[in-house]
């Protein structure tokens, strides 16, 4: 199997230099299906993979492709670990990412960048895949850090707009603060476990519960708090949790099949991913879990308030993205890690299918991105409308679609979890869900219902896009509404057997198994709990306002001026970081230009120094060559400097 | 005579290289430049080839003055298929020239002196090994003849003179003051550490300024920029790192509390610094290289400071050596192909792939990011210095290593900036690619298959 | 000895005036006849020291070869002294400091703790029948064989190099092709010209 493993990475790399390097050669057609062939063999061979472990039932696969080299003892090594929080991950990739590729030979079909852009997330499915495979720390950061670079390279993509050019900036700085968090846990791991390898480091994890750490002469911090919460750290950055997750809303400025492969489906959930892969090392911190759900309902919450006021199509999904990232690390703070995988696999799928029938939509009105000036595109998309209802009530959790399982069984263990923070994360989760259908649905009607507010000529163009847009969409749509009754064996059962680990104090899952009968009754028994009514409340007040009382929406606008203000301002989390960092960096900058270059470099330096050895340039205008003198000059006072230390030494 | 019959055979990559370069004016005295690089190229392909065998040797020759041990092979190994990738970037660049052969010629020669350097077990070898890589390559600085060069030429060679003296001078109260000029004789206890002082810094003196260490680096960018692209890329592979493999043979044998490692640890930091300082603000991509490659000089030193104290010194001095050479030779041929200035470099990356990918990957290796040869090196030299109890020094490279991406990161950037006016991205000929090719896979090899390439050698 | 020790003296005065005239006297061919002199007084030192193949040596190559070749340069070059002069004067509180710190500091290490007559063991003399030159042959051509192979390099890429920055292909030079003088034939050269004698006469 260890070739299949293999060949499941390495099949985009070889499509992204092909059609990277030769894009020229093989032309546009050659390179997306160059490209689209690696992917799609990944794709495939994942499901033979899946087929290999979980059907056929062999064990986890743990094992050393490559050592890079070996120093002081550590290993650096390339190495695959298969389990089925590998596989699973595996296919929701390679899956979303054969759909956008296809979908992409519609969305560029006119851009010059073609090769390159098919180049790119070629390389993205690599990157991503090394990530998931890893078996150790150190393939686990660069698999980060190649996601993170190709995000940047694909926000940046037409970098002739300033707009995307800034986008890009943010990003790349915002991560940096996230992995500098993560780079510093992974050294702590380094340092204090002697190894980087995954197994090594959770089988000493549990010795290691009493460590502390000395940061602060005298303060003395456990370990594995730090540990969790400088990795969880390089989390928020990389899943765009508050408050590092400034970046995402701008990366919209990509290209669409982007924002719906990276920054909705995959690379944004990898911060997700990696705090379920280290679930040994939180579960042995109840101060890191109670930080992680903390900010996740934080993010949760907050971000959905944003997306009700957003009238950027692609921006209200971003925040819906940035919402629903927040529900999946609650879960991991509950200590519900297959229910928080679980939510990123339908997640992953139904969000998708929005951002590309979003897409669609995009290409349909030319371009045209602003909700307020569509509208009435039921009877002229009837695919795109279709698949996007299906989208949006799974996204809502609609009992009997992906999100409601996944979303569902979330709310449920933050209700059963023990933890400080649980109670303020239920609060926060349940009220994120009449949030997620109120701006969820206030986007769906103004675009696909109510009056339609666009001109004849983009009328008159109007009409479905091709089959390699639409296609995607109906695939997406499929999992959407399926997915959700894989919960029995993935959530409830054993799926991920040793992949995933819950210590005894927090035995979430255990709770949530015993009162888990079968997806049926799960779908009756949430009829009747709080989330589904807050959803439907959402969903109403989503019809009566934007479709039946358009006033309404302006006269809440004006009574709560100072509310909207606020959330469009985005808690003036751009303002604080405008402000405080660039005008910090900003002031420091001009401190350092006054007092270092005028004051010392200038005055002292350059002046007093021109005035000190004023004559010897005097000597050297006198002379031919008076540089050769002032080098031979410097040249003597080192040969002194050398005599001096010796004979001193000596 | 019995020395004779044993001494010799272990000669034999010198020799080939000698007659490579003899070849050479053989066939420029025919007029036949293209010859002269066929026979040179195959001569140093076979001389490289010869010392693979010697690879296991640890001995000397000739009564101890000439060292054929690991680093002095290795030196072999690094340095003569450096030189035939600068033969064929010097082929690329002054094909057509003339005295074209003689280049040819001088290249060999002074790669000669660059093994001999490498190798050395006596201070002889150290004066002898400074000159003769120094005068072939006076000519092949000044060799277009026009200002830029001369002038380049003419302070190259009047600092080398008078560190060439300043040396020599100091060598000979070594001399005096031990009696022979044998580095073994170092070692012998109850040398008093003053009477070397001398010696010791004029020795410093000669090296450094062979190896463009600061404060003895002037001349380097002054000369690289007048230089053909081609000669400086060669110079600022082949002699600078014979010289610093020289500076390890001598470290070797010091006698311990003699205040070396302080001196070199010093003249580390300040090389480090003042060349990626200085290299910040260029806007010549040659003089940028050229400073960049002091300041790489220095990382060598992070090396030789722990020659005795950590079984990882030599090991790390070897492969960053290779490192070095594949990537800077690998910058250089692109810079060749491209154009010397920043401006030449707009848009490049856009309008040719590939040569763009390739100068980011020689840029970040340069740097020592991972997965490349730079980080692997690096990193063991980091290691080496650590093992030596200077982890200020390693951790002063690393905050080097850091403004080192600014350095280089200024080359990037331009590589993806829209060109101001037209995209004039001459093409490269085929040779120039070769070298670069053979570089870039150099550099990927060393950096991703370390371990089997480390394997053997610890 | 008490001569032998006479000369010693009177010779090394002589050597280290005549050093310090070569740096200090106006004119450059004085230095260069200068040198001459400190060289020759060095060449007698070394006979006391019994290195006479070297002493001659000295005086051949460097006497007769290179100084002449010295004075030929600086007589074809007419150096202005006037700006050097300034130049010295100017640069003296920066050097001067510099070179009297070197001074000290080479004294430091060459005083008599080091470099003393009683840390030298004085040299065996030997009798009429010892040949310096057969001693140093003896040695230069077995032990230190390569590196005077490497002296050989060097003098000879010293002419490469010389020659390769001088002389070089001229278009407007002239060059024989002896492949086709030699293969000329003679209707290739002369053409027979039958003329009419001159009806003048």
């Amino acid at each position: 199997m260890e070739n299949v493993y293999l060949a499941i990475a390495l099949a985009p790399l070889v499509g992204a230099i092909l059609a990277g390097l030769f894009g020229r050669l093989i032309g546009r057609s050659g390179a997306h299906w160059v490209t689209i062939l690696g992917v799609g063999l990944s794709f495939l061979l994942s499901l033979l993979v899946f087929k290999h472990h979980v059907i056929d039932g062999a064990g986890a696969f743990n094992g050393t492709v490559y050592t890079w080299m070996v120093s002081d003892g550590i290993r650096m090594e390339v190495g695959f670990l298969i389990d089925r929080l590998t596989i699973l991950m595996m296919m929701v990739v390679s899956f979303v990412s054969l759909m956008v590729h296809i979908y992409t030979i519609g969305y560029m079909h006119d851009d010059p960048g073609y090769q390159r852009f098919f180049s790119y997330i070629a390389l993205f499915t690599f990157s991503m895949l090394m990530l998931v495979m890893s078996n150790n720390f150190l393939q686990l950061f660069f698999g980060w850090e190649a996601v993170g670079l190709v995000s940047y390279l694909l926000i940046g993509f037409w970098y002739k707009r300033p707009s995307a050019i800034y986008a890009n900036l943010k990003a790349f700085l915002v991560n940096r603060v996230g992995d500098f968090g993560f780079l510093l846990g992974i050294a702590a791991v380094a340092m204090y476990f002697d190894t980087l390898d995954y197994a090594d480091v959770f089988a000493a994890a549990p010795s290691m519960v009493d460590a502390t750490i000395e940061i602060f002469q005298g303060s003395p911090w456990s370990l594995m708090t730090v540990v969790c919460i400088l990795l969880f750290i390089g989390a928020m950055g990389k899943s765009a949790q508050v408050p590092l997750h400034v970046w995402l809303p701008d990366s919209m400025e990509g290209p669409t099949p982007i924002s719906a492969l990276i920054h909705a489906a995959t690379m944004v959930t990898a911060g997700i991913f990696m705090v379920a892969r280290m679930s040994p090392l939180f579960e042995l911190s109840d101060t890191a879990l109670n930080v992680v759900m903390v900010i996740g309902a934080i993010t949760a919450l907050f971000m959905g308030f944003l997306g009700v006021v957003q009238n950027d199509i692609k921006r209200v999904i971003a925040y819906s993205t940035l919402s629903q990232l927040g529900y999946m690390t609650v879960a991991l703070g509950a200590s519900a890690y297959s229910a928080a995988i679980f939510h990123l696999m339908t997640h992953a799928f139904f969000k998708a299918l929005l951002f590309l029938a979003a897409g669609s939509v995009i290409i349909a009105m030319h371009h045209e991105q602003d909700i307020r000036r569509m509208g009435g595109l039921k009877k002229y998309m009837p695919v795109t409308y279709w698949t996007s209802l299906v989208g949006s009530l799974a996204l809502i959790g609609f009992p009997g679609l992906a999100g409601f399982f996944s979303k569902d069984t979330i709310i449920e263990a933050v209700h059963a979890s023990s933890l400080a923070a649980s109670g303020f994360a239920y609060f926060a989760v349940l009220s994120g869900v009449f949030v997620t259908a109120l701006y969820s649905f206030r986007m769906f009607f103004l675009v696909f219902h109510t009056e339609e507010r666009f001109d004849e000529h983009t009328r008159s163009h109007l009409h479905e896009p091709p089959a390699v847009v639409t296609v995607p969409l109906i695939l997406l749509a499929i999992p959407s509404v399926v997915a959700g009754y894989w919960i029995d064996p993935v959530v409830f059962g054993d799926y991920f057997g040793g992949a995933i680990f819950f210590s005894d104090a927090h035995p979430v899952m255990e709770e949530l198994t015993h009162e888990f009968h079968g997806a049926w009754s799960f779908v009756l028994h949430g009829l009747t709990g709080p989330a589904f009514w807050f959803a439907m409340a959402g969903l109403f007040t989503a019809w009566y306002v934007y479709t039946r009382q358009p006033d309404l929406a302006n006269q809440a606008r004006n009574r709560f001026a100072w509310l909207y203000r606020v959330l469009v301002d985005k808690y003036g989390f751009d303002r604080f970081n405008e402000v405080v960092f660039a005008g910090g960096a900003r002031g420091v900058g001009w401190l350092l230009w006054k007092a270092g270059d005028v004051v010392l470099i200038d005055g002292l330096l350059v002046n007093g120094s021109a005035r000190v050895v004023g004559w010897t340039a005097a000597v050297a205008r006198h002379l031919q060559s008076g540089y050769l003198y002032h080098y031979a000059f410097g040249m003597i006072l080192g040969l002194l400097a050398f005599l001096s230390w010796f004979i001193w030494w000596g | 005579m019995i020395t004779m019959a044993r001494d010799l055979p272990l000669l034999w990559p010198e020799i080939l290289v000698l007659l490579a370069g003899a070849g050479a004016l053989a066939c420029e005295m025919l007029r036949l430049p293209r010859t002269a690089l066929a026979v040179a190229t195959a001569l140093l392909l076979a001389a490289t080839a010869l010392s693979l065998p010697l690879l296991s040797l640890d001995t000397t020759v000739f009564g101890g003055t000439f060292r054929v041990d690991a680093l002095s092979v290795w030196a072999k190994l690094i340095l003569l298929p450096a030189t035939v990738l600068a033969l064929l970037l010097a082929r690329a660049e002054l094909a057509g020239s003339d005295r074209e052969g003689t280049v040819y010629a001088l290249l060999c020669f002074t790669s000669f002196g660059a093994l001999v350097l490498a190798g050395s077990g006596d201070t002889m070898f150290l004066v002898l090994g400074v000159l003769l890589s120094g005068l072939g390559a006076f000519a092949l600085v000044a060799y277009p003849r026009d200002d830029a060069a001369t002038e380049a030429a003419m302070k190259f060679f009047v600092f080398a003179s008078v560190a060439g003296a300043v040396m020599v001078f100091g060598l000979s109260y070594w001399f005096g003051a031990t009696g022979t000029t044998l580095l073994d004789d170092l070692a012998t206890p109850g040398l008093p550490p003053a009477a070397i002082a001398i010696g010791l810094a004029g020795m410093i003196v000669g090296l450094g300024y062979k190896a463009s260490l600061a404060p003895f680096h002037f001349w380097a960018p002054d000369a690289y920029e007048g230089a053909p692209v081609s000669v400086a890329a060669y110079l600022s592979v082949v002699p600078k790192i014979g010289a610093l493999f020289a500076l390890a043979q001598v470290a070797r044998d010091l006698p311990p509390g003699s205040g070396w490692s302080g001196a070199v640890a010093a003249v580390a930091v300040l090389t480090m610094t003042w060349g990626y300082l200085a290299a910040l603000v260029q806007d010549n991509l040659v003089r940028l290289l050229a400073y960049s490659s002091i300041a790489q000089a220095g990382y060598f030193l992070l090396g030789i400071v722990a020659v005795g104290a950590s079984p990882l010194a030599l090991l790390s001095l070897v492969l960053f050596g290779a490192a070095y050479a594949a990537m800077n030779l690998g910058a250089f041929a692109i810079i060749q192909r491209s154009g010397r200035t920043l401006e030449s470099f707009a848009g490049l990356g856009r309008a040719r792939p590939a040569v763009g990918v390739a100068m980011v990957l020689f840029l970040l290796s340069l740097t020592g990011i991972p997965p490349l040869a730079g980080f692997v090196g690096k990193l063991l030299l980091f290691g080496a210095a650590i093992d030596a109890n200077h982890t200020w020094l390693a951790v002063i490279a690393i905050v080097n290593s850091v403004l080192s991406l600014a350095v280089y990161l200024r080359i990037v950037v331009a590589l993806y900036r829209q060109p101001a006016g037209a995209p004039g991205v001459p093409a490269g000929g085929a040779l120039v690619t070769l070298v670069w090719v053979a570089a870039l896979a150099a550099t990927l090899l060393i950096g991703l298959a370390a371990q089997p390439l480390l394997a053997p050698l610890v | 000895m008490a001569f032998e020790k006479l000369v010693f003296y009177i010779l090394a005065a002589i050597l280290v005036y005549a050093a310090t005239r070569v740096i200090t006297v106006r004119n450059p061919v004085h230095a260069v006849l200068h040198l001459v002199l400190a060289f020759f007084t060095c060449s007698g030192l070394w006979l006391l020291l019994e290195a006479e193949f070297l002493a001659i040596t000295l005086v051949l190559v460097y006497v007769g070869a290179v100084m002449v070749l010295f004075l030929f340069v600086v007589m074809m070059l007419d150096i202005n002294l006037a700006p050097m002069k300034e130049g010295f004067v100017r640069y003296l509180p920066v050097g001067l400091p510099v070179a009297l710190l070197m001074l000290l500091e080479m004294y430091l290490v060459v005083r008599a703790k080091y470099f003393g007559v009683e840390q030298m063991p004085l040299p065996p003399r030997h009798g009429a029948d010892y040949s310096n030159t057969a001693e140093l042959g003896g040695v230069l051509y077995t032990d230190y064989v390569y590196p005077f192979e490497i002296a050989a390099v060097i003098l000879l890429v010293a002419i490469v190099a010389a020659i390769a920055l001088t002389m070089r292909r001229r278009p407007d030079s002239k060059y024989q092709n002896p492949a086709q003088q030699i293969s000329v034939r003679r209707q290739d050269r002369v053409r027979l010209v039958r003329m009419e004698a001159d009806k003048n006469e």
